[in-house]
């Protein structure tokens, strides 16, 4: 009888091990997911070779591993579509290489919507550089919003001489 | 990628545990725990278990009778409405604002700000100089207003070349001098004229928090 009773004791504390057990499971199958998908958006990075600039203009480029560099001896303007998944404000990088101090070079990022009849920039409108040169420099823009639905475009006054490389932002 | 191998980690994971458990639930250890008043338990439990399977085909049958309607109801409100077609509106994000959506949201909040006068009046001072140094011929500014974190420029212009000279000229602060965010919109697009609407910012502010 004390032997039966032990033994119905015993299976208990183990049911009860399986019943906590299979709890920590479910919670641990159901909070996963949940944390994998609440992690930030990850960032997007894009050659400056997919960029274009006016027609009249496309023999200034020299395309090299995706870089793009101004050949020409007066500054071009150079459009860069970025592709977003979702709408906000925008935060942008673009790497840049000035050969001399005397390189200019200047970035601007633009968001608008979809009929391209808003647009909005960050600082004010203001060209963004760098004063780094002789080596690879990252220009910040910060601030551009993108409706649901728009477009971000990163326009860069390129001087004689200036090599841009890559941008990158949240997708 | 990254997210890819997460979800692909996640899954076996998942895997993982379903064999753990259904280790812990094997014949011996069910065996060991069936005393009569357990026996009972399960038949209690096997018998939920039936009523809800019962239940989710009942769900079933009724989710496929909507899914069967779906297309007659779809149909009649693309023979309704001509644009934009559902395929379109199925690919558009969920959050997408319209013109007028964004143009009331902005101008509701501009109307609610109260003015603080240690920033708008130099705030306005500042736009005030500036539009006027680079107001291009043919545009004609409607109203200038500055609250405590945004400025609201209204302006009509002739047509839409001298609308893009107005913000690249008048509106814009290209040499600096504007540290906030600014955006600029078009209300009338097609017409002839351009009125147009600007919103600049307060440096800090941003128009995210605005329009979401």
């Amino acid at each position: 009888m004390s032997r039966s009773a032990n033994s119905i004791s015993s299976s208990r504390t183990a049911s009860n091990i399986a019943t906590s057990f299979r709890r920590v499971c479910v919670l641990a199958a159901v909070a996963l997911p949940v944390g994998i998908l609440a992690q930030p958006v990850e960032a997007r990075s894009v050659a400056a070779a997919v960029g274009v600039v006016a027609p009249w203009d496309a023999g200034c480029l020299s395309y090299a591993y995706g870089t793009v560099t101004n050949v020409c001896n007066y500054t071009i303007s150079f459009d860069w579509p970025l592709p977003v998944d979702s709408g906000g404000n925008k935060r942008v990088g673009v790497d840049v290489l000035r050969p001399t101090s005397t390189s200019s070079i200047g970035c601007l990022a633009e968001g608008l919507n979809e009929e391209t009849t808003w647009v909005w920039w960050s600082n004010g409108g203001a060209y963004s550089s760098t004063t780094s040169f002789g080596a690879s420099a990252n220009i910040l823009m910060d601030g551009a919003y993108v409706p649901g639905g728009g477009q971000l475009l990163v326009n860069c006054q390129i001087g004689p001489g200036v090599r841009v490389q890559v941008a990158n932002w949240p997708g | 990628m990254t997210r890819r191998m997460l979800l692909w980690g996640a899954a076996a994971l998942a895997v993982l545990l379903a064999v753990l458990l259904r280790a812990t639930t094997s014949p011996e250890a069910a065996g060991a725990a069936a005393s009569n008043g357990e026996l009972a338990k399960l038949h209690q439990e096997l018998a939920d278990l039936r009523e809800r399977v019962n239940t989710s085909d009942r769900s079933a049958a009724l989710a496929i009778k909507l899914a069967a309607a779906a297309p007659a109801v779809a149909d009649s409100a693309a023979a309704s409405e001509s644009e934009p077609s559902a395929a379109v509106e199925q690919a558009r994000p969920k959050f997408t604002l319209t013109r007028e959506e964004m143009r009331s949201r902005l101008n509701e909040r501009f109307t609610a700000e109260r003015a603080d006068l240690g920033w708008s009046k130099p705030a306005q001072a500042l736009i005030d100089r500036h539009l006027q140094a680079g107001l291009p011929d043919g545009s004609h500014l409607l109203s200038v207003d500055c609250r405590r974190t945004m400025c609201r420029v209204e302006a009509q212009h002739s047509n839409l070349e001298v609308y893009h000279r107005f913000v690249d000229k008048a509106l814009l602060f290209r040499g600096g001098g504007w540290n906030g965010p600014v955006m600029t919109g078009i209300l009338n697009p097609g017409d002839a004229q351009v009125n147009s609407v600007a919103y600049l910012l307060r440096d800090g502010a941003d128009f995210a928090s605005l329009l979401e």
